[in-house]
């Protein structure tokens, strides 16, 4: 497996303060990796750095080779890089369908043609037929996205984020919010997902259940540092994670 | 297929009024084919893209004064002439909305007004090319192509004004199907998610505000052809207010309702006016209404009603417009 | 000596702009920090304000009186609006609330020709201040003086109120978290009703003072977009941001205008350009 993006030494400030530190990672193709924290953390931080929508202090963001720090989000995400967001982000008065077609059609070309414009549709509705059939939603095609349950938004986004075909799939908190019930239909449907289609992916999640379902491995933060950086028993076993989360407060 | 059917009747009809309207009703249809066309142009923005302009009538203007230059000192025919103003307009519309999108929201709607009055000053302040206060007048309508003649009689002019109204709607309305036009609504709805998605959003809302003013050009020169003359007051931001209440009341993001709007608007404009100095006090108080308590307009008043007498959603599904129906494939 | 006379008489015309424009804008200002909506038909009420003035003069003789019954009329005038309709208008998204106050322009517009008819009104200087001063051989109206104490004298007194008195302190917390202090058992509603006839009324005497110099003209509405241009160099929302704001747009329109007479719009819209592309929240300002 090849290293397909890496982070070398990216640090944040906001001011005085310290988001984040030195911080370290590499992601390698084909695998799921999570970054957990407890709040504060700089989980967030460190996944809008890496879209784009934060410039780093310092420290740089490489991408198949291509050093992509401080490049606009609208250029990542054309280089291949797609995201969710923590709160929900869709148009709520367009179906669903619509919603992820829309995003389907962002990474294709001729996307301004006024003549061959019913070509880039249809290709763009293939696309977003697929990703929605791989998140079986299937039966909300034609909901307006507004009207959606909690759940089914988020797993829209998750959608509209596959149907750009992204070389890096990157989900922010994809189940905050969800019932137990939705988070764990959320959950299966992602394993089956990934389970038919290699993608590489990297996950900020707060619940360790769906962390531990999903993830190859796992970086830990706390407090802008990276504590720790391995596969999933790994970090269960390491001291200082446990003492991050169960032990020394904030 | 409702809405085809009765599409198809309302060009005929349009098309065939020559034959069976007197002279000064064919007068004011000709000036609503232009005011639709006017109004049409602005819904791009405020309806598609949520671009509320309050300078919309600098283009119209511009486009008025720049076919009554053409026309003045050229001899250039009328089509061509009414298209290159068009042209002209929507170039330097680009360096306008470049400007304008810097900013969003409230100041995106302030520096059009600006742009605006600033068009309003030059027309006035200019007055070895404008003509100052007084404008430009004598506006000749000259032949066509070819020497047709045809253009220069008012039903040949009607039916060359109806021709660019129906050719821009269908253009625009392919624009709207277009990937072009979904983007437009993507950014209408959630502009940040738009960009995230890849997109330049920027240079999306520049090319649909030059578009618009091409538009609005178009049919300013229509009105100085009509009219014969271009003055200052084409361009004052009350102006920009009319087309405004036009789009509002008649239905915004659906390219049809902004045309009832402008025959609303004329409509209670003769009628009211003979009645009461103040039928603009009304406008501006029917305008209020309709932004609190019909946001969709006549068109989307007479869309539900009609539609439930069909037992349909709406009798456009095809309509990638303002949600009334969604599917699009 | 003369460039420092001629300096001296375009600072003191500019400071005299300065004055008209800070009530303008200062009331814009305050409304926005309070309310975070623009308020379209500023413009209208600042005509509105010179136009009653006009009456007000008229009946009672006084131009003092004017200008103390002008602001009160018109400031009730825009507390009817926020309680009637545009209170129910602020969950919905800005553009109605712009969309609305635009409609309430026209319908402003309207009113006021169908009352006073089209051609500008010329309301007299008062008495006392309708002479001329000589400032190093250069006549400067009595008037414009006037108008720079009274807008030093109003800048000074609001910030006073606004940064020492009780009351002052929960309008600017209001602007700064006003769910906060709705906990905390304070009436926003009447903070903002009460600020935003504050605002009409302060755009009203701006109106009323500057109908001697000016005329009170229907193309006064169009001063919403100078009080825009203010507020956004100012920072919106922000008092001191608008004092600021008034300097340098009147110290552009005048020296603009001496130069360049014809021009001057396009300074002010260069300049609303550039601060926009530069800080989208003003020079001096919160978040836009």
């Amino acid at each position: 497996m090849s290293t397909i993006f890496e982070c070398i030494g990216v640090g944040r400030n906001f001011g005085a303060l310290t988001a984040l530190e030195n911080i370290s990672l590499k992601v390698q193709q084909g695998e799921v990796r999570a970054v957990i924290g407890p709040n504060g953390a700089g989980k967030s931080t460190l996944f809008n750095v890496i879209a784009g929508t934060l410039k780093p202090s310092n420290g740089r963001v490489v991408m198949q080779g291509n050093d992509i720090t401080g490049m606009r989000p609208e250029a990542i995400c054309q280089l291949g890089i797609s995201r969710t967001f923590q709160l929900s982000s869709i148009f709520p008065e367009m179906s669903a369908f619509d919603n992820v077609r829309l995003a389907a059609q962002g990474k294709l070309g001729g996307r301004w043609h006024l003549l061959g414009g019913s070509k880039v549709l249809e290709q763009a509705s293939s696309l977003a037929e697929q990703a929605m059939n791989r998140l079986n939603l299937r039966a909300i095609f034609d909901t307006p996205a507004g009207n959606l349950s909690h759940g089914d938004q988020r797993l829209v986004e998750v959608a509209m984020a596959i149907a750009q075909r992204p070389t890096i799939l990157m989900l922010d908190e994809p189940t905050q919010g969800m019932s137990i019930q939705e988070t764990r239909r959320a959950v299966d449907t992602l394993k089956a997902m990934l389970a038919e289609e290699s993608l590489t992916v990297v996950l900020v999640e707060h619940d360790m259940d769906v962390v531990f379902s999903l993830a190859d491995r796992i970086a830990v933060l706390h407090r802008g540092r990276l504590i720790a950086d391995g596969s999933v028993e790994e970090v269960k076993a390491d001291a200082g994670v446990q003492d991050a989360y169960l032990g020394g407060v904030d | 297929m409702q809405s085809k059917t009765i599409g198809v009747l309302v060009i005929l009809a349009l098309i065939f009024a020559p034959q069976y309207l007197p002279v000064y009703a064919m007068t004011l249809l000709t000036e609503l084919v232009i005011l639709a066309l006017f109004a049409m142009s602005l819904d791009l923005m405020v309806g598609y893209t949520k671009l509320v302009s309050f300078g919309h009538a600098g283009a119209y203007g511009l486009g008025a004064y720049v076919f009554g230059l053409l026309s003045l000192h050229t001899n250039i025919a009328l089509p061509f002439g009414v298209f290159l103003s068009a042209v002209i307009v929507g170039i330097v519309a680009i360096g306008i909305a470049w400007s304008c999108t810097m900013a969003t929201g409230v100041s995106f709607a302030m520096l059009t007004l600006a742009f605006g009055q600033l068009g309003y000053a030059v027309s006035i302040k200019w007055v070895s090319v404008t003509g100052g206060s007084d404008g430009l007048s004598g506006i000749p309508r000259r032949l066509g192509p070819f020497g047709w003649a045809m253009l220069t009689t008012k039903t040949g002019f009607y039916l060359f004004a109806l021709t660019c109204l129906i050719g821009s709607y269908f253009f625009c309305r392919a624009l709207i199907r277009a990937p072009f036009g979904q983007v437009l609504r993507g950014i209408r709805e959630n502009e940040m998610k738009v960009f995230a998605l890849g997109y330049n959003t920027r240079r999306y809302k520049i090319a649909v505000v030059s578009l618009a003013y091409f538009f609005a050009g178009m049919a300013g020169a229509l009105y100085a052809s009509f009219a014969g003359f271009a003055n200052p007051e084409m361009l004052f931001w009350t102006v920009s207010g009319q087309v405004l209440i036009m789009v509002i009341v008649g239905g915004k993001g659906t390219l049809i309702g902004p045309m009832l709007g402008a025959i609303f608007f004329i409509m209670v404009e003769h009628k009211l006016s003979e009645l009461t100095e103040s039928w603009g006090l009304f406008m501006g108080i029917i305008f209020i209404g309709f932004v609190m308590f019909a946001p969709d307009g006549i068109f989307g008043i007479l869309n539900k009603n009609v539609s439930k007498r069909f037992n349909k959603k709406s009798l456009f599904p095809q309509d990638a417009g303002n949600g009334a129906g969604d599917q699009q494939l | 000596m003369e460039t420092f006379s001629f300096i001296l008489i375009q600072t003191l015309n500019a400071l005299s702009q300065a004055s008209l424009l800070f009530f303008l804008g200062s009331g814009l200002a305050l409304i926005f920090g309070i309310m975070r909506v623009v308020n379209f038909s500023h413009g209208a009420l600042y005509m509105l304000g010179a136009y009653i003035g006009y009456t007000t003069a008229r009946l009672t003789g006084s131009v003092w009186v004017a200008m103390v019954i002008s602001p009160l009329i018109v400031g009730a005038i825009g507390l009817i609006f926020e309680l009637g309709f545009l209170r129910h208008l602020y969950k919905r998204d800005e553009d109605a609330f712009l969309l609305v106050t635009f409609g309430l322009t026209l319908v402003l517009a309207e009113i006021t020709r169908l009352f006073w008819g089209a051609p500008p009104l010329q309301v007299a200087i008062p008495k006392g201040l309708d002479s001329v001063v000589f400032i190093f051989d250069e006549p400067m109206p009595t008037y414009k003086i006037f108008l720079i104490a009274a807008g030093a004298i109003a800048s000074t007194f609001i910030w006073i109120f606004l940064e020492r008195t009780r009351l002052g302190l929960l309008i600017r917390a209001t602007s700064q978290n006003s769910q906060m202090l709705h906990a905390l058992g304070t009436d926003i509603n009447l903070i903002r009703s009460g600020v935003f006839a504050l605002g009409c009324a302060l755009a009203a005497l701006g109106g009323v003072l500057a109908a001697p110099s000016v005329t009170a003209s229907l193309g006064m509405s169009s001063a919403v977009i100078d009080a825009f241009v203010i507020v956004i160099i100012g920072g919106m929302g922000s008092f001191l941001g608008a004092i600021f704001g008034s300097l340098i747009v009147a110290g552009v329109q005048t020296f603009g205008n001496y130069f360049f007479p014809d021009f001057a719009l396009v300074f002010l819209y260069a300049l609303m350009l550039a601060v926009l592309i530069v800080r989208p929240g003003g020079l001096l300002g919160k978040e836009a």
